[in-house]
């Protein structure tokens, strides 16, 4: 092993070396288990789903075309077309289908390559981040807690490093690695670390060993690949959406194929019957819509900052109840920021927006000249070198968060920090520490006077023992109660505001200490007592500035959202104020204790709908008292929780029946991430394993994009709805002429390749239109949706589609159906029961109501006029239904028309089906004929009834909410 | 994201489908109390009246518009069809010369379709025209068609049954009739019979035509429709077929001379022509 490193443990490989052994071995990553083969997918594409009963449909149509051909030699060859037709058809279907599959899972695939791995690899002695796939045997890796092991490495150094194997051996306990040697066994030794586990705590250094397919688990994945994938809640929607219309269709067909045998018919006009039957019932372009709409909706919401790591999640997040969020860094902007400033007696407000716009203060005291200068000078943090072209709150720096915040307020509201500093050089300084509680430092002044001057700052009650005198606009006052009473107070105030203070404080040193005295920190050879006290500053993480936005977007959506954090009650509450987790005039049981100045204990629990919860609390809890909590609060904080407690919460809030989104960023918040209906890693602060546990990820960690995607997933769910309704609504036009053909013995009206116009032809670009629709006004002032009763489809939306909308269609079509036939000399009334006579193609003078007579050939193209112009209504009246699927609530006078793919979509069929009607040869390819223009008009007054009767429908629904035509027509 | 699968017992989805059926703790029958599917029903009810009442509506509207002596188009009818009697299924004539059954029905028919009426006596070789000249000139008289003009097959006094007995059997050619349609665009016109093919030509033999050249008249033209053109006769022209070949089944057209009537259409076979076989079995 260790001649394999040789000369590497510090510097590590050079970079061509690495380059060398890259080419040599191969990238580091795990040959993929062989997938589904794209020939299997394919086939499943043409073969699953509604696929099936087409194919049911064309195997019938040839059967009768063999029947045929063996009964009677001069059959004609409708049958054999129509069979080929459909074949066709479905494997027209199945390969767009498959294309759309294959498109969606690039795109999905992109997304997943989006957030690389990275690894912390040291070559020719410089430190680099690079693709995981890049690392090399040999290579000097360093990891830290967070991360995955990038290869296998055997450790030469190491800190607290501990590593989850739990990938490789089931083992869920964190195990200590070390350098040292400890057994034979590669796997139960402690110094080598495996390729993809991952790292919890601590930091290592270790030389790569192995790479790709050779290390540890590289061997095991190549024996047992996949993972098994279960069904999402949209896949299995529309599975039991399609095992819907299959037993509709199935029913329905094989009832009339009874029925028409009842009836006298040969068993091969009942056998097209049945085809007839199911073609008209399958919707053949809806599975295709759906995976449209669905990968529309993930590039759209990955433009938003939300990468979705699998398609369905985009649903499930539109059905969330419950977000269990972070606070730092996803409702806060995770960088301590100057809030708030206490000097002149007088408490001052600094900005703490992300833009920094610089609110203005009484910059003119001398008091905040000298806290300025202290804050400044008494201060470690630094800005990282060449960023100057960076604003000021964007820089990095070194030092802990509370410096930094000084450093750059400073540098903002006051002037150069570096100038400052080189004109008042730190002689001597005692850095900050817990027992102390302050740091102090002391300077040369900058007037040139050669003296000293001391500086301290720390936690106020300490700076205070310090002091005997204050400044109050720049003059020196003895310290007296009144001075003591207010600082109380405003330490008081702002502590309550969940900021952390600082006190500070200076001394002019005398000139017996000037320049060139050698001060001591360890004996201290100078005065430090009888301070200053100039004034407190207080520092937050404040919260992003369309956090409280998004929180009230959620209150108004029906969402609870809680806040989980380690971080401490106050300031957990005071963020929790002010981002609007708790609302206004909301409080806890220990506020009422303290307005109504009785002790906690006195309160009534139940009374306070904002409760915080405290770590050490919920530890003792058993799960009906977090029950009891989770039901009874609407507003709920838990503080100093630990991840663990976070796998609880998620828990008790599933326990609830809500569905749980949940926040996490850490590695020990995969459990939690992992059991949450869908969880959501951070993509600038989370580690590489929170990353893989998640289901979407987001790659600017605000929590707005939580909502963005919440109303993206509702926005899905309620086009794929919209977009269902409105295909499922053609079938009824479709199937009631078969009825009414077999029951009342009339002349076909419509066939089934028009049917296959219809539902492939002119359905689809309107149906995908409606994906592209925005929201309705209502999204997120609704309740989230129930998984367990509201469906994808449900029987209010089959009700509107089959029992109402699509009544009206089909009478849209067979008015025109009867206008085209009276006109033409067949009355209604004469063409009860005229079948048999109709379809016999020996009978060439069959007489109409005016005593013509017709042949054969005459009177089927008069049949497939009316075929034609039945199909031209249907279109006619899906223009009315397109637009009223636009919306489900509000009026499409408030909606508007600002859908462009919608008007295209309207366009596009309406100019197909003309297309369809008058292309000459239209009539011996598909035996459409042109039509008479007033025909197009047959069908106008139903599409206007469609339009009224849903407006009025939908007026009153707005009008009485929750009334009895909303609990049965909305959908 | 962890999806949870439930499998459910067969047991337990047929309990599942009673307790949907009848669930009595809620009342419900099919998911719905009694009051609650008398409120669906009485909406479906009221909403399928106005429906009905909007169809009756428009198609009364409708039926306003169509006229009763007239239909509005009449494009499809441009060329009208021809057509045999006796009509029989797939268009075969049969004749068992020995075997009386097999024709009576066929004569049966012809009877039937020959029966007399009484009608005007019209000048021949013009369109027997009455327009309404601005009142409705209703009901239009018809031409007599006169069943002597078919001579050997008018039936009259026949023995033969029309031909029928003797195997020499009459088969009458019509023209369908078409409202306003002015055959032959004011010319004589005739049908002429012809075996399909050089065989059938051969098989076929000979055959007489009546009237005289298979000519239809114009005076029987134009047709004013079924409601004002009451007792129209239409008029026939019959073939007799003298000499067939017995046992053979020949293919026979007919199609009509006319100046206005096409006769080549590809798709319709009927269109001012008619292809029918003759068998005629003799033992």
């Amino acid at each position: 092993l260790s001649g394999r490193g040789k000369g590497t443990q510090t510097q590590g490989l050079s970079p061509e070396r690495a380059q060398e052994i890259l080419k040599k071995n191969g990238p580091n990553a795990l040959t993929p288990p062989p997938t589904t083969p794209e020939w299997v997918k394919f086939c499943r594409q043409l073969f699953g789903g509604f696929s099936i009963l087409l194919w049911i449909g064309a195997i019938l149509c040839f059967l009768a075309y063999g029947i045929q051909v063996h009964y009677k030699e001069d059959s004609t060859k409708d049958n054999l077309y129509l069979g080929m037709v459909l074949a066709i058809v479905v494997m027209i279907t199945g390969c767009f289908s498959y294309y759309q599959e294959a498109k969606s899972s690039k795109i999905m695939e992109s997304f997943r390559n989006m957030v690389p791995q990275q690894a912390l690899v040291i070559r020719a002695g410089e430190k680099m981040q690079i693709n995981v796939e890049d690392v090399v045997v040999g290579d000097l890796v360093e990891v830290k807690g967070g991360d995955r092991i990038p290869a296998d490495l055997r450790l030469i150094s190491t800190q607290g490093c501990k590593v989850d194997n739990s990938s490789l051996t089931g083992e869920s306990e964190p195990q200590t690695r070390s350098p040292d040697f400890t057994h034979e066994n590669p796997l139960e030794t402690r110094n080598i670390c495996f390729f993809s586990t991952n790292c919890v705590e601590g930091t290592a250094r270790g030389i790569v060993i192995a790479t790709g397919d050779s290390t540890v688990m590289g061997r095991i994945a190549t024996l047992t690949s996949g993972l098994v994938v279960g069904k999402t809640p949209i896949a299995a929607e529309i599975e039991h959406f399609i095992q819907l219309i299959t037993g509709v269709a199935g029913f329905l067909g094989v009832s009339f194929f009874v029925l028409s045998l009842i009836l006298g018919y040969g068993w091969l006009e009942a056998v097209i019957f049945l085809i007839g039957i199911i073609v008209a019932n399958v919707p053949e372009g809806l599975l295709a819509t759906v995976t449209v709409c669905l990968t529309l909706t993930a590039k759209r919401m990955s433009r938003k900052n939300c990468l979705v790591k699998n398609l369905e999640a985009v649903e499930t997040l539109g059905s969330t109840s419950t977000i269990c969020s972070d606070k730092t860094g996803t409702l806060t902007q995770n960088r301590m920021t100057v809030a708030h400033m206490w000097f002149d007696k007088t408490i001052y407000e600094a900005d703490t927006s992300e833009e920094q716009t610089g609110k203005t203060f009484a910059k003119g005291s001398t008091t905040w000249f000298i806290l300025a200068r202290i804050a400044a000078l008494c201060n470690r943090a630094d800005f990282k070198p060449n960023q100057e072209t960076l604003p000021i709150a964007k820089r990095a720096t070194t030092g802990d968060a509370s410096e930094s915040a000084l450093l750059k307020f400073m540098e903002q509201s006051y002037s150069s920090v570096k100038e400052m500093r080189e004109q008042n050089p730190k002689v001597a300084e005692i850095p900050f520490n817990s027992t102390n509680k302050y740091q102090m430092s002391i300077h040369l002044q900058e007037d040139g006077s050669q003296a000293h001057v001391l500086m301290m700052k720390g936690a106020p009650e300490r700076i205070l023992e310090f002091c005997s005198t204050y400044l109050l606009k720049g003059k020196e006052y003895p310290m007296d109660d009144e001075m003591k009473k207010n600082f109380q107070n405003a330490y008081l105030e702002l502590g309550g505001l969940g900021e952390r203070v600082l006190g500070f404080c200076f001394l002019n040193l005398p000139s017996t200490f000037s320049k060139g005295f050698r001060f001591n920190t360890d004996e201290i050879n100078f005065p430090m007592e009888n301070l200053c006290f100039v004034g407190l500053i207080s520092m937050i993480d404040p919260p992003r500035a369309a956090v409280p936005d998004a929180v009230g977007k959620c209150r108004s959506a029906g969402i609870k959202v809680i806040m989980v954090t380690g971080d401490h009650p106050i300031t957990a509450k005071a963020i929790a104020k002010g981002v609007g987790i708790i609302s206004e005039g909301n409080e806890t049981a220990e506020d009422m204790a303290a307005r109504l100045q009785v002790p906690v204990s006195q309160t009534n629990p139940r009374e306070a709908k904002a409760i915080v919860v405290h770590g050490s609390d919920l530890k003792d809890m058993t799960s009906e008292q977090l029950d009891e909590i989770l039901k009874n609060h609407t507003e709920i904080v838990f503080a100093r929780t630990s991840p663990q407690q976070k796998l609880i919460i998620v828990e008790g809030c599933q326990r609830q029946g809500a569905v749980v989104a949940v926040t996490g960023d850490g590695v020990n918040d995969s459990p939690a991430l992992k059991k949450a209906d869908i969880g959501i890693a951070m993509g600038i602060s989370g580690s590489d394993v929170s990353k893989q546990a998640a289901d979407m990820i987001l790659l600017d960690d605000n929590f707005a994009s939580i909502v963005t995607g919440v109303e993206e997933g509702r926005l899905i769910f309620d086009n794929l709805k919209k977009s269902i309704a409105y295909t499922l609504t053609s079938n009824i036009p479709e199937i009631t002429p078969f009825l009414l053909f077999i029951i009342l013995s009339i002349p076909l009206p419509l066939g089934t390749i028009t049917i296959l116009c219809i539902d492939l032809g002119t359905d689809m670009v309107p149906a995908i239109s409606l994906a592209y629709e925005s929201a309705e006004s209502d999204i997120m002032k609704r309740a989230p949706r129930n998984p367990k009763n509201d469906n994808l489809v449900n029987n209010r939306l089959i009700g509107m589609a089959y029992g109402q909308i699509g009544m009206i269609q089909a009478l849209a079509g067979f008015f025109t159906y009867f206008v085209i036939l009276a006109e033409n000399g067949f009355k209604p009334i004469d063409l009860l029961g005229i079948r048999l006579n109709w379809e016999d193609r020996f009978f060439n003078d069959l007489e109409d109501s005016y005593g013509q007579q017709w042949t054969y050939e005459q009177r089927k193209v008069l049949e497939f006029t009316c075929q034609t112009a039945f199909f031209v209504s249907i279109v006619v009246v899906q223009w009315a239904d397109l637009i009223i699927c636009k919306t489900r609530r509000n009026s499409v006078f408030q909606q508007g028309m600002k859908n462009n793919i919608l008007i295209f979509g309207i366009m596009e069929e309406t100019f197909l089906a003309a297309f369809l009607s008058y292309t000459p040869g239209m009539d011996v390819a598909l035996r459409m004929y042109p039509l008479k223009l007033p025909w197009w008009l047959c069908a106008i007054p139903y599409s206007v009834l469609i339009f009224v009767y849903d407006e009025i429908r939908k007026l009153t629904i707005r009008r009485h909410p929750g009334g009895w035509l909303e609990r049965e027509t909305y959908y | 994201m962890v999806i949870q699968k439930e499998k459910k017992s067969c047991g337990q989805v047929v309990e599942e489908w009673k307790e949907f059926v009848w669930n009595p703790r809620t009342h419900q029958f099919m998911g719905r109390t009694g009051t609650s599917w008398a409120f669906i029903l009485l909406f479906y009810l009221v909403f399928y009246g106005f429906l009905t009442a909007m169809f009756t509506l428009t198609m009364w509207v409708m039926l306003q518009t169509v006229s009763d002596h007239t239909p509005k188009y009449q494009d499809r009818l441009a060329t009208p069809g021809l057509m045999i009697r006796p009509k029989t299924e797939n268009l075969d004539v049969i004749v068992n010369v020995s075997d009386t059954e097999s024709w009576d029905q066929h004569v049966q028919k012809l009877n039937k379709f020959l029966e007399p009426q009484k009608n005007d006596v019209c000048r021949p070789g013009r369109y027997y025209e009455q327009p309404d000249n601005g009142v409705l000139n209703y009901p239009k008289r018809a031409c007599q068609f006169n069943r002597t003009q078919l001579g050997d097959c008018s039936g009259i006094g026949d023995p033969t049954h029309y031909g029928y007995s003797t195997g020499q059997p009459c088969v009458f050619i019509k023209m369908n009739r078409v409202i306003n349609f002015y055959a032959g665009a004011n010319q004589s016109m005739n049908v002429t019979c012809v075996g399909k093919r050089d065989e059938d030509a051969e098989n076929l033999g000979n055959f007489v035509m009546f009237p005289a050249n298979g000519n239809i008249d114009l005076m029987y033209f134009p047709y004013y429709g079924k409601r004002f053109h009451v007792n129209y006769t239409q008029p026939l022209v019959a073939v007799k077929f003298l000499n067939v070949t017995p046992n053979v089944e020949v293919n026979v057209e007919c199609r009509i001379n006319a100046a206005n009537i096409a006769t080549d259409d590809e798709r319709d076979k009927f269109a001012g022509r008619v292809a029918f076989k003759l068998r005629i079995n003799k033992t």
